[in-house]
């Protein structure tokens, strides 16, 4: 075994202890950040001195509002504003989101008491591309060697649904292994039972190299006939006709942000994926994982509590600052801890409740901001 | 597919080995050579006697070494063949000033770099015959590439020396020394070495002295088998080395002119195999070659009354080749660099021997560089072969002054003050004093503290790089804006001959480092989004300090022991951690028997403490010992043998930062002769 280091190393390390704190904090099991009150402006438990912040209403039911916290108000899209609360997700300004310095992180909900950032906030989440396929991979620094999670991931166009396992990203050429050649299973599953178990060989994801230009085609799929096409990132974007595309490391659908075609996609062992070690990951096989594909059922891909989605951008409220398992809708306690636009004023913002939530959007949301003291990560 | 390593090791070992042996039954040469000190390897033979040594790297200027006003620790050539050395790097290993050990390089390959006062790569600088070297290794010199032959000593220098030597002289200072030869006519010298694990070593060299005229020419040769720690995979490669050298000096009335050419290759071949997820193993050769060519003219003109002018022009070529070469296929990769360096410098020395002496000096050089990735790969349904340049062809040029003054008012008392301007068109001026004084209260005790700026100018790799890995998520790219990396050190020694035969020497120093040239996110995005970009920047801080204490006796005629301890304390102030990979303790214990009937002992034990790699982890300690027995077997020739690591201790392939030798226990067995046979 190789021992290469490369600062990608330590930014894959940071970005799965974030996932795990993530999902440790959703799940309400604690997280720590909780810091004494010495020192804040909040009397914590003593009484009275608590500041509940400002409230403000967020209707989402016209499309996206820009929420400028230091206010707090709702402002139009070319003010300086750090949350952008659309549908069901909250976006921040920075990243891939806006020009802006804002990024998120979330804490248990008493630490809205402390008036101040957490001295043990070990970093902020900024917003980034993603969609289902986001954590498909696990990635080997030292050795530059990318490792398929083999999660099942549901595919839906329309009233279709398949699942689908990436089973390799390496295929061999010449006598040397090349990656971005997919190795996938796929299968259309229908309420009489999944259908015929697919294996694509080669996908060529290879897109021109390792720094693929636009005019490099991805390699595409469509899950119901088995074509395959060859597009650029253009024509992608403008055909609705395809499913997936492979491009490097990157795997799209075509729906959201992703194309036109309205496919719909979800990672069905998502919450796994904070507790798998490199070392586990790296024993998977097709074959050790195949009982876990055959597993996904029709029942299992129609399950209400998934949350289907194009692909997108993601940031630090994805997933985490609503709970589906609950009808209606409902934000979680939590405490989010926001980065201002200007990257150096921190706010604490807690939703409270939804009113009018539907299934495609939160409704009118209330919350409370308050700016807070102390240093950001 | 082989590119460039296509040589029967074991064969040419035999041819080398053999042909030593023979020349050598063939010679008469004189016995008791080795037993009489030269003026270079005086001291190392008579510890604490009246021998006198002169170094010259502390002030530019021949001096006693004993009272020089800057300590210089000295590795004779006698002193490296007793430590088995066959390379520079091997020579100065286990020094208690500097660490050399290539395990600690591994991300860049294995080069033998030092590590001076706790700062080493581009911070610790190497010189040969007073030029410095180029053609680093992630800003290592690589001290192995560099043979013993024609080499007589090498001195050390712990700390900044920049005054004189200008960038990369902050950690401390080491200078490959060569001399012309001493004795008048021919004379020459052979040794032909074989080791196992499998390898061998044989050096010729050959002089003629004509009173003021003299011409050397050397040649040497070093090969050895691989180290495999996990199979197949090596750590170290085969490799062979061979490096061919002339020097020629002319000393004429006022007119002292030398010229030394000095051209090596090192080739090696080393294997790896890359688990690839659910495609299995596939193995891949890793060539390299690298080719060092150097000239230098020199000359120097005795002006008289103590003052003379000293004139050099030199230039360097180095070339670099690495590849990945996949067994059975065409999808591979070529890494070439190159990197020159032509100076030319001018140094006066005025009123020497009085007590008020001066030197001044100025020196221009033009240094370029650039370094290129071909690649074969398959992407979109074919076969295709690009390059992709990782440095443009950067120039990186300056000039510099620096002036000294020496002050000797007393016996008892020197004081020497310096400085240094530099200035280049890329990163700004760059200004380096110093000050030394050395005190002998009495004839036995010498007490010396001096103190001093260091800088290390940005490489034209941190200037110009660009490494683009997309696919992993990151680039790093040079920056044009760097500043020098600069530093404050002081050092304090002293040291007490308490009798002819035993000397007692202690010493401190501490240095702080400023703007550090390390990696950090970008201010300007990649362009490409999940794409970071990290770039070359001074961000860090950090200081380093330590303490040595040693001891060197000789019990009657025959016996001679030293010992030594040192104490290296670092931290990195950004971080506020010990910078890593440097081990705090070290001890060395040497012992050396010389009997009248020829027969030399030698014994060397170096243990290293653990050290600090990150905070949950830390290099293993370790301990090895090294053994030697030689003979004086005919006139001018002896037999030798000898164990290096003969505790075996290795480093474990799986431990990240484990700093023990890849070398296991390596025995080996040589003839040498010195020619002609004294009369």
């Amino acid at each position: 075994m190789k021992h290469r280091t490369s600062p990608s190393t330590s930014r894959r390390g940071s970005l799965s202890s974030l996932t795990l704190l993530l999902v440790v904090c959703a799940a309400g099991a604690g997280c720590e950040e909780v810091p004494s009150s010495a020192g804040g402006g909040g009397s914590g438990a003593g009484g009275g001195g608590v500041d509940d912040g400002a409230p403000i209403e967020i209707d989402t039911a016209l499309g996206p509002v820009f929420v400028d916290l230091d206010g707090p108000a709702i402002v139009d899209a070319s003010a300086a504003w750090e949350l952008k609360v659309d549908g069901l997700d909250v976006l921040t300004n920075g990243g891939v989101s806006g020009d802006g310095a804002s990024k998120a992180f979330p804490l248990d909900a008493e630490t809205w008491v402390t008036d101040r950032v957490p001295a043990d906030v070990p970093f902020l989440v900024e917003d980034k591309p993603g969609g289902a396929f986001i954590s498909w991979y696990a990635y080997d620094g030292s050795a530059h060697t990318i490792y398929s999670r083999y999660h099942v991931i549901g595919v839906r166009r329309g009233d279709a649904l398949f699942k689908v396992q990436v089973l390799g990203f390496y295929g061999e050429v010449d006598g040397a292994p090349v990656p971005a050649l997919y190795r996938v299973r796929s299968a259309v599953v229908e309420a009489a039972g999944p259908g015929e178990t697919t294996e694509w060989l080669d996908l060529d994801g290879t897109a021109g190299g390792s720094s693929p230009t636009d005019a490099d085609p991805s390699g595409c799929v469509v899950l119901a006939t088995g074509e395959r096409l060859s597009l650029t990132p253009a024509e992608a974007a403008e055909r609705s006709d395809w499913d997936l595309c492979f491009r490097r490391a990157e795997i799209s659908v075509n729906g959201g942000d992703g194309g036109p075609g309205g496919v719909e996609a979800v990672d069905l062992q998502a919450e796994a994926t904070a507790g798998e070690t490199l070392a586990e990951v790296m024993e998977l096989t097709p074959e050790s994982q195949l009982a876990s594909f055959e597993a996904v059922d029709f029942a299992a891909l129609t399950d209400p509590a998934l949350e289907w989605r194009g692909d997108g951008v993601v940031s630090a409220f994805t997933g985490k600052w609503l709970d589906r398992t609950v009808d209606p809708l409902a934000p979680r306690e939590l405490t989010w801890l926001v980065a201002g636009s200007d990257g150096e004023t921190p706010f604490f913002v807690v939703f409270d409740s939804f009113e009018g939530a539907s299934s495609n959007a939160a409704g009118v949301v209330h919350a409370r901001v308050k700016k807070i003291g102390g240093s950001l990560p | 597919m082989n590119l460039i390593f296509n040589w029967s090791l074991r064969r040419a070992l035999s041819v080398v080995v053999g042909i030593s042996v023979a020349l050598l039954g063939a010679s008469r040469a004189r016995a008791e050579d080795d037993a009489k000190p030269s003026a270079a390897s005086a001291p190392d033979e008579a510890a604490g006697e009246d021998a006198v040594e002169v170094v010259v790297t502390g002030t530019r200027a021949v001096e006693n070494r004993s009272r020089a006003v800057v300590r210089v620790d000295v590795v004779t050539r006698a002193e490296a063949r007793r430590r088995g050395a066959t390379n520079v790097g091997e020579a100065v290993s286990g020094e208690l000033g500097a660490e050399v050990n290539p395990s600690a390089y591994g991300a860049l390959g294995r080069p033998s770099a030092a590590q001076m006062g706790g700062l080493d790569r581009g911070r610790v600088l190497v010189l040969e015959d007073g030029e410095r070297v180029v053609g680093d290794f992630g800003g290592a010199i690589d001290l192995s590439k560099t043979s013993l032959s024609g080499v007589s000593r090498v001195e050390l220098i712990s700390g900044p020396t920049s005054a004189l030597y200008g960038s990369s002289a902050m950690g401390g200072v080491i200078n490959v020394i060569s001399a012309p030869p001493e004795r008048e006519g021919w004379s020459g010298r052979l040794s032909g070495e074989g080791r196992h694990r499998w390898g061998g070593a044989g050096l010729g060299e050959l002089a003629y002295r004509a009173g003021g005229l003299w011409a050397a020419a050397e040649a040497s040769f070093y090969g050895s088998t691989g180290v495999s720690l996990e199979p197949p995979d090596t750590a170290l490669p085969d490799l062979y080395r061979v490096d061919v050298g002339l020097r020629a000096g002319a000393a004429i009335g006022r007119h002292d002119v030398g010229l030394r050419v000095r051209y090596g290759r090192e080739a090696a071949m080393g294997l790896d195999a890359q688990e690839v997820p659910g495609l299995g193993t596939f193995l891949v050769d890793l060539p390299e070659r690298t080719d060092r060519l150097s000239i230098r003219l020199r000359e120097r003109l005795v002006l008289g009354e103590g003052h003379d002018l000293s004139l050099s022009a030199s230039k360097q070529w180095f070339w670099n080749e690495t590849a990945r070469d996949r067994q059975g296929s065409e999808l591979d990769e070529v890494r070439e660099r190159f990197h020159t360096m032509h100076a030319l410098e001018a140094t006066g020395s005025f009123f020497q021997g009085q007590w008020v002496s001066f030197l001044v000096g100025g020196r221009g050089e033009v240094e370029s560089f650039h370094q290129s990735l071909t690649r074969s790969v398959f992407a979109s349904g074919e076969i295709s072969t690009s390059e992709l340049v990782e440095v443009p062809p950067t120039q990186l040029g300056g000039g510099a002054a620096y002036a000294q003054i020496r002050f000797d008012p007393w016996d008892e008392l020197s004081v020497v003050g310096g400085a240094r301007v530099e200035g280049s068109a890329r990163y700004g001026a760059a200004v380096a004093p110093r000050l030394a004084v050395a005190v002998h209260p009495t004839a036995s005790l010498t007490l010396r503290l001096s103190g001093g700026r260091g800088y290390r100018a940005p490489s034209a790799k941190e200037v110009g790089f660009t490494f683009d890995h997309s696919a992993f998520g990151y680039k790093v790219l040079g920056n044009p804006e760097l500043s020098p990396e600069s530093s404050w050190g002081f050092q304090a020694d002293v040291v007490w001959r308490v009798e002819r035969r035993l000397e007692l020497k202690a010493s401190g120093f501490a240095n702080w480092v400023t703007d550090l040239i390390d990696l950090r996110l970008a201010d300007q995005p990649s362009g490409v989004a999940g794409v970071d970009a990290y770039q070359y920047a001074n961000v860090g801080e950090a200081r380093t300090s330590g303490a040595s204490a040693g001891v060197r006796a000789r019990a009657g005629e025959w016996v001679r022991v030293e010992a030594g301890y040192s104490y290296l304390f670092t931290r990195d102030e950004g971080e506020q951690r010990p910078l890593p990979g440097r081990p705090p303790h070290t001890l060395l214990v040497s012992a050396s028997v010389d009997t009248p009937i020829g027969l030399s002992l030698y014994a060397r034990l170096r243990t290293v403490l653990d050290a600090y790699l990150d905070d949950a982890l830390r290099a293993p300690a370790f301990s090895t010992l090294d053994l030697r027995v030689s003979q004086r077997t005919w006139p001018g020739g002896s037999a030798y043998a000898g164990v290096l690591n003969l505790l075996g201790v290795q480093k474990d392939a799986g431990r990240p930062g484990d700093q023990r030798p890849i070398e296991g226990r390596t025995f080996y067995v040589g003839v040498e002769a010195d020619l002609p046979p004294e009369s």
